[in-house]
């Protein structure tokens, strides 16, 4: 079981404050971590790889400072590390992005599942997901708390607001989860210190390597701006008995006779 | 001259950190109040491989040296010394003496499983006569054969009730004392005729347990003789000298966390029609907490650097733990009356805090010992030789 976990590192947005007068965002403290929800996928991955066997490929892409998130990725037992280094900012674009993750997948070999987060906390875009499974061709479960395979099938848990989905693909599948969908476990400090004395521990890409004629790099996505969405008004707060508040809820809601 | 930490040494820090939000703050308040030990956690924290932080990877430990024990000690010490004790008691002194002066085949037999934490360490030294001082020991071991046959009480031993095995020190001739006549030994708890005794019930430090321990002839073969015959006390104060670094560092945790408190307190806590940050007395603390505590993380990590380089640093390790327990307290103490009331309120963390950090100007040779060692140290680099 070959599994391809992709990863994005954030802000840690505990060093941050909102300012909703200045509609601004200030940053306290520059630290970055693990996207949470890829920390999800980094976890579904290694318990796949722990009862199927097999091997995790991270695969981040970002800035330098990438690598970091992909050593702690390591330190929890992905076999393997793959760095996109793009300092140009260019794969904040999600279509950039995907094409470019796509690529790597590509280039990483063949594979039976990749994993990667439902959501990244800074854009909260939800894309990168669906995105690369399309590029890549590959059915693709979203949202998912749980993956396991079985023989040449992928079967997952999906969470609805009205119990449990089962959903099932035939291998090779791609699927996201949310960041609370499992508990990461802690890297151990034996790992921790192996992956940061080992420096081919990450092997490192530039996108040219990746997209020599650059075409993939080129954004679809205009920033408009920044806006904070209009306060809304507070509702209004029913109280009594049952009866009373179902009465008054039907009138409220313009349902009475 | 370069003082960041090489990069692996944030990842474990942060992995640390991580570790205790998620599995040590849910039962800190029940160790307190409940002098409980969480064996899970502990257990937790051996899977993580806290207890082979310092150790070669050979043995099974991390081989993040000295300076990685430091953030190790630091970080767990931040959230609960109690936490940190257990795990410095095993590590820093239970273990550490087989790694220093044991043969290959302790170090096989027991390193191997101390640092992965599948066995936990005690040291025992200190008996009803003997604390400060440590050559005064009355337990002895008369050798029989192959073996020897072990007699006498330990006291005050950290993780007595929890330890697998015990590293103990006893008089193998009592007449050449400390210089010739003591042995080191290590003992497993299963040996007939050890047993743990009555359990301390101390001021701060509840989550640690500490016991007597007695020794009844229990027969210790000669392959269980850790280091030289007659030399078990120089292994002893070898092991002492470091544990005295790791002292500091949890202090420095301590400090920290207690700064943390107060600033967060001294910001939100309204008097006068203003936040007591603006009190001028508020700034004096706050700036010697904070100033005491940096000149703290300079000393901890210069000398865990001095350790990891071979070079001597018995004078500076003293000075780390007489400096590490005393700023600790301090700060707790001010932290304590930043809070005012609420600061001898069980509901908050630093009254704990305070009461856990006294022991620590106690333990592993006393602050005035501690005075005594640095002394000796600086007059004997002038030829003035100091005898205790």
């Amino acid at each position: 079981m070959r599994i391809i976990v992709l990863i994005n590192q954030i802000l840690d947005p505990s060093g941050m404050t909102v300012n909703r007068r200045a509609q601004q965002v200030f940053v306290n403290r520059r630290e970055y971590i693990l996207n949470p929800a890829d920390l999800s996928a980094v976890e579904a991955a290694l318990q796949v790889r722990d009862a199927a066997g097999g091997d995790v490929t991270i695969v981040g892409l970002g800035p330098e400072r990438v690598v970091e998130s992909i050593r702690q990725a390591l330190s929890m037992g992905a076999d393997q590390g793959l760095a996109i280094i793009d300092e140009s900012g260019a794969a904040a674009d999600p279509a950039v992005r995907a094409r470019l993750l796509a690529a790597a997948v590509r280039k990483a070999g063949p594979f039976d599942l990749v994993l990667t987060g439902d959501r990244v906390l800074d854009s909260d875009g939800g894309q990168i997901g669906p995105r690369v499974a399309e590029l890549l061709d590959l059915p693709q479960l979203i949202s998912v708390e749980t993956v396991a395979c079985q023989e040449n099938r992928a079967e997952a848990i999906r969470s609805t607001e009205t119990g449990y989905q089962r959903v099932e693909a035939p291998l090779p599948v791609l699927a996201t989860l949310p960041p609370d969908a499992n508990r990461p476990r802690f890297g151990t400090a034996q790992r921790i210190v192996n992956v940061y004395r080992d420096q081919s521990a990450v092997k490192c890409l530039s996108p040219a390597d990746l997209d020599p004629t650059g075409e993939a790099s080129s954004p679809q996505t205009r920033s408009g701006g920044r806006g904070y969405p209009t306060p809304r008004e507070p509702g209004t707060r029913l109280e009594g008995t049952v009866e009373e508040i179902t009465g008054r809820l039907v009138t409220a809601l313009g349902l009475g006779a | 001259m370069d003082f960041s930490l090489p990069p692996e040494y944030h990842a474990l820090r942060r992995m640390v950190r991580d570790f205790c939000e998620r599995e040590l703050r849910p039962v800190i308040r029940q160790m307190d109040h409940e002098e409980y030990t969480p064996m899970d956690i502990v257990s937790k924290a051996a899977a993580a491989g806290f207890m082979g932080v310092p150790f070669p990877k050979k043995y099974g430990g991390a081989g993040a040296g000295e300076i990685g024990y430091c953030v190790l000690m630091q970080e767990l010490a931040r959230w609960d010394a109690s936490f940190s004790t257990i795990i410095g008691a095993h590590v820093g002194i239970g273990a550490m003496p087989i790694y220093i002066d044991g043969s290959e085949e302790l170090k096989e037999k027991y390193l191997t499983r101390l640092a992965k934490g599948e066995l936990l360490a005690a040291f025992a030294l200190t008996e009803a006569g003997a604390g400060s001082d440590a050559a005064g020991i009355r337990m002895s071991a008369v050798r029989e054969g192959d073996s020897y046959f072990l007699d006498g009480s330990k006291m005050w031993i950290t993780n007595g009730p929890i330890a697998d095995i015990i590293v103990v020190l006893a008089n193998t001739d009592a007449t050449l004392g400390p210089r010739g006549g003591q042995t080191c030994f290590v003992v497993e708890k299963e040996w007939d005729g050890f047993s743990v005794g009555a359990a301390e019930h101390k001021m701060g430090l509840h989550g640690s347990p500490t016991s007597v321990l007695n020794f009844d002839g229990v027969r210790v073969p000669q392959e269980n003789v850790l280091g030289q015959v007659g030399l078990g006390f120089v292994t002893f104060m070898r092991t002492l000298d470091l544990g005295r670094i790791t002292i500091g560092a949890a202090g420095l945790g301590g400090a920290e966390r207690a700064l943390e408190w107060s600033l967060r307190w001294a910001r939100a806590r309204q008097q006068f029609g203003q936040a007591i940050a603006h009190n001028q007395s508020v700034h004096f603390m706050l700036a010697d907490m904070a100033t005491e505590t940096e000149a703290l993380r300079s000393l901890v990590y210069r000398t865990a650097w001095m350790v990891d380089n071979h070079m001597p640093f018995t004078k500076e390790a003293g000075m780390c733990k007489l400096f590490g327990s005393e700023v600790s307290s301090r700060c707790c103490d001010r932290a304590v009356q930043i809070h005012g009331a609420l600061g001898i309120s069980r509901d908050f963390p630093g009254e704990r805090a305070y009461r856990d950090a006294r022991i620590s100007e106690i333990f592993e040779g006393t602050n005035e010992i501690q005075r005594i060692v640095i002394a000796s140290e600086l007059l004997q680099q002038e030829g003035v030789r100091i005898r205790p």
